[in-house]
């Protein structure tokens, strides 16, 4: 028996999420070695195949197109099964003895509804570890409702304790709970794996998106038991150290983050921002006086932040040993010259003809007894039904014919609109998005700047 | 056994190369208060393991001075009280050589150790300890800085000769997010609290598992680098899908959604809402009583939505003035629309939803009551711990005199 070359090599997944948290989840459990395939429905795919399409393109196959998708389903199978119909349901069960994890994140009846919970399939596979991943759980009197990341910021506390002093409250920018729910996900699971090797038996896994949230602001939680205070809305501040926060550099919508954690730092920035005047001014001497002037200090600190290239400043304060960080938008973050050192972005071929996409890690840690998996492509929808059923069920060409012909599996999808109007639906209008200021062009034809290697990156494909 | 997609037939399950025990025979080592590291042992901590904190004298006061939480000035603050629940509390100056000799000790006694860098001239005594032969047999080193372990390769972040300081709010800064959150007109808007430090202790506990299911098939421990920095832009793709695909850079914009409004928080009658434009924002026209709006173009056409969102605005503000919070939330599920409540915090432990699946519960430390949310994922095997966070140093000669007992060959002493 050869050795492992990484850690969940001979685990298979059944991949029924969609969407982001569980993706994710079940690409982790993938890139450590797993053998995914993602299951969806000839009728329903999942739905980030209609986000971000390379070059905006919704002609041909756009579904095998898209970059969000690539990122959070490469190198899994894909299968296209209809679950609607009985006999994709009993393809399903048939599979489930050699199923080791099922990931799925619909809303809690979906699965049960199918026949597919995990009551039903642990009668079929005891040693099965399934994990549901709903916004808000299996249980409980939202259990029912729908959820998305930008939601759930509402509901578990997050919100409420962000945005301006004085002002609303505030989302998170970039839906920190779908990805926090895949990773924790990913770790349930491999906990669970773990739990499997010692007792021979697997286990449901009942995650509740909201709950992983609500551990952000726990912290809170204790306070507000205690003294009945709620977190202040402080913007960017600290509530113990200052200054801190986003401070205007030279030209327009340049900025830096600063963080001033004792004295000696406070020093250095004045020193290197040449403000004299703030340095000798014995008022601003400590954290407090700093704090309980914030207002103040931001506005003085700004006039000379504003003659300093944002990049420069960041480099000449980290030489002071001052935490400072230039913001960077999406594009500059995948040209990071830090980032390319560390390889976190791969070169992946996406569609037909293909166009190369930078594919990032779903593991940022880098370990030194193995190495995830290379990039690969993300599968097209149905794109592995014949290999799968044959390999996994024995099915034979006149059945996989049967199936496909009764609609069964399929590999083109069933859309509720014609075609031309999905089409121009999910085309998106740039020009108008730009005209209202959510975005701006990258470059005038578009091009993002970056380059892959001299051979494109190809995985090894799941 | 199914073979891998590599071809290569993996362990049995009937043979592992290590059995993994239960966890409560699991010894975590969690080195500093920072936030990541604390919250990665805090998830250990609701497995069942068994985790030791270990602070340097001074560290918890320095994290302590200027906190306005309860508890701050006898070193048990309410954030450090929710993090670090349940842990041994050690200290030792792992500063100086006699420090680092015996936190090396304590490592080879244990399964995991989470750790900061350590000072040049301290990892170059580290790597003399013995720490890669306690890997050989078994141990994962996890080692969380903001940029990287440095080294020549390292990136420009982590250059040897000075590495970079980061915090959570670099970490946001630099990977995209910082720059697109909050209101165009206003300085950006940090997400707080710290949650690139909690998602980089999500990326800790799950690789610190990867590696345990690696030990489990190779007999063989880790070592691990994670970049707060990296974690951050792991959980960044929205940002950066935006130029990789279609050429568009994401801007500051309230923090949207940009493909579909609304995307927005609205101020009802007894608090806010989150109103987010799902498939069937149609139906929105009937939550707000005009029907008549149900095909028009602001409900019907996303795009044109987006484009006037002013006016979507103007239509739907004042109905939600009009409106309870609850009331609202509970019509638009019926309409399957996306509206969700922003909860204040001191709301969350007696929401009917948190306390039907317990997901907040009730311990006492010498401070009164402390209400503790539950862990992002519990496994059935998962019991309340009610042990309180550690004072400073409180373990600290229990522990090492079970290292020094072990070492001699006690085999009950372990720590």
């Amino acid at each position: 028996m050869s050795a492992p070359v990484r850690p969940l090599e001979g685990i298979r997944v059944l991949d029924f999420s969609h969407i982001w948290a569980g993706p994710i989840c079940a690409r982790i459990l993938g890139d450590l070695g797993a053998e995914v395939i993602k299951v969806e429905g000839p009728g329903r795919f999942d739905g980030m195949r209609n986000l971000f399409l390379m070059e905006n393109d919704t002609d041909d196959d756009y579904w095998n197109r898209s970059g969000f998708f690539q990122n959070r389903n490469q190198n899994k199978r894909g299968i296209a099964v209809d679950l609607r119909t009985k006999a994709g349901r009993d393809l399903i069960r048939r599979m489930a003895p050699q199923v080791d994890v099922v990931v799925e994140n619909f809303t809690p009846r979906v699965m049960p509804a199918f026949g597919l919970g995990y009551d039903r399939l642990a009668e079929l596979n005891p040693r099965l570890i399934m994990i549901s991943m709903s916004g808000y759980g299996s249980a409980g009197p939202y259990s029912r409702f729908g959820a998305i990341g930008l939601s759930l910021d509402g509901s578990c506390g997050l919100a409420a304790s962000n945005g301006h002093p004085g002002d609303r409250p505030e989302k998170s920018g970039s839906a920190f709970l779908d990805p926090f729910a895949g990773v924790s996900g990913a770790a349930a699971v491999m906990a669970a794996l773990l739990e499997r090797e010692r007792t021979g038996r697997g286990q449901f896994i009942d995650l509740s998106q909201h709950e992983g949230g609500m551990n952000f602001v726990g912290g809170a939680v204790v306070e507000h038991g205690r003294s009945g205070r709620e977190p202040e809305r402080r913007g960017s501040r600290s509530d113990r150290h200052a200054p801190q926060g986003g401070y205007p550099c030279s030209g327009e919508g340049q900025w830096i983050y600063l963080s001033v954690r004792d004295e000696a730092q406070w020093s250095s920035l004045c020193e290197e921002l040449d403000a004299r005047e703030l340095a000798g001014e014995a008022s601003l001497g400590s954290a407090a006086e700093r704090l309980a002037r914030h207002d103040e200090l931001d506005e003085r600190l700004s006039r000379y932040t504003g003659r300093r290239e944002r990049r420069e400043l960041m480099e000449a304060l980290q030489a002071r040993g001052v935490t400072a960080a230039a913001l960077l938008d999406g594009a500059e973050v995948l040209n990071d010259a830090h980032l390319e050192a560390r390889d976190t972005f791969e070169w992946v071929d996406v569609g037909t003809p293909p166009r190369p996409y930078p594919s990032q890690r779903a593991l940022p840690a880098r370990f030194d007894g193995f190495e995830p998996r290379p990039a690969g492509p993300a599968p097209r929808l149905g794109e592995h039904n014949r290999e799968v059923l044959t390999e996994l069920l024995g099915l034979d060409d006149g059945e996989l014919a049967r199936l496909q012909a009764e609609g069964i599996v399929g590999s083109e999808p069933r859309f509720a609109l014609p075609v031309e109007q999905q089409r121009d639906i999910i085309r998106y209008p740039l020009q108008m998005w730009v005209d209202i200021g959510s975005v701006r062009w990258l470059a005038p034809d578009g091009s993002h700047g970056l380059s892959p290697d001299e051979e494109t990156a190809e995985g090894e494909g799941a | 056994m199914a073979a891998t997609a590599d071809g290569d037939e993996g362990v049995s399950p009937g043979m592992p190369a290590w059995a993994p025990p239960s966890w409560e025979q699991l010894t975590v080592v969690q080195v500093g208060d920072g936030t990541a590291a604390a919250f990665a042992g805090r998830l250990f901590v609701e497995l069942g393991c068994r985790v030791i904190l270990v602070e340097r004298p001074g560290e918890r006061a320095d994290l302590e001075a200027g906190s306005p939480e309860s508890g701050a000035a006898s070193g048990r603050s309410s954030t450090f009280t929710y993090l670090n629940w349940a842990k041994l509390g050690i200290v030792l100056d792992y500063a100086r050589e006699e420090g680092v000799d015996l936190l090396a000790r304590l490592a080879k006694s244990a399964d995991v150790l989470i750790r900061p860098p350590l000072a040049a001239a301290m990892e170059e005594r580290w790597r003399t300890l013995g720490i890669d032969v306690a890997r050989e047999r078994g141990l994962v080193e996890l080692v969380i800085s903001p940029f990287g372990e440095p080294g020549p390769d390292a990136g420009p972040y982590a250059d040897p000769e000075r590495p970079w300081t980061a915090d959570a709010g670099a970490a946001l800064a630099l990977s995209g997010m910082l720059y697109t959150t909050g209101d165009p007109a206003k300085p950006p808007l940090l997400t707080q609290p710290e949650v690139a430090a909690h998602a980089t202790a999500a990326e800790a506990a799950m690789s610190v598992l990867a590696a345990l299911n690696w030990r489990m098939r190779t007999g063989r421990g880790s070592h691990i680098d994670l970049s707060m920095h990296d974690a951050a832009v792991a959980f960044d793709e929205y940002n950066l899908v935006l130029p990789a695909t279609v050429g568009v850079v994401r801007q500051r914009f309230y923090s949207r959604i940009i493909q579909g409004y609304p995307s927005d928080i609205f101020r009802c009658r007894d608090g806010w809402l989150v109103v987010l434009g799902s498939v069937n924002f149609q139906e929105m026209s009937l939550l707000i009583g005009r029907p008549d709006l149900l095909d028009d173009r602001l409900f019907a056409d996303r795009n044109y939505r987006t484009e006037h969102w002013q006016e979507v605005q103007a239509l739907l503000a004042p109905w939600f003035l009009e409106h309870d919070r609850d009331e609202v939330v509970a019509r638009a599920q019926e309409l399957r629309l996306m509206i969700s409540p922003v909860m204040r915090v001191g709301e969350l432990a007696e929401h009917p939803h948190v306390r039907e699946r317990q997901a907040v519960r009730r311990e006492r430390d010498a401070l009164g009551e402390v209400r503790l949310v539950a862990p992002p994922f519990r496994l059935g095997s998962w019991r309340p711990r009610h042990e309180p966070a550690p004072l400073e140093g409180e373990h600290t000669v229990q522990i090492l005199t079970a290292i020094a007992r072990a070492e001699q060959g006690d085999a009950e002493a372990a720590p």
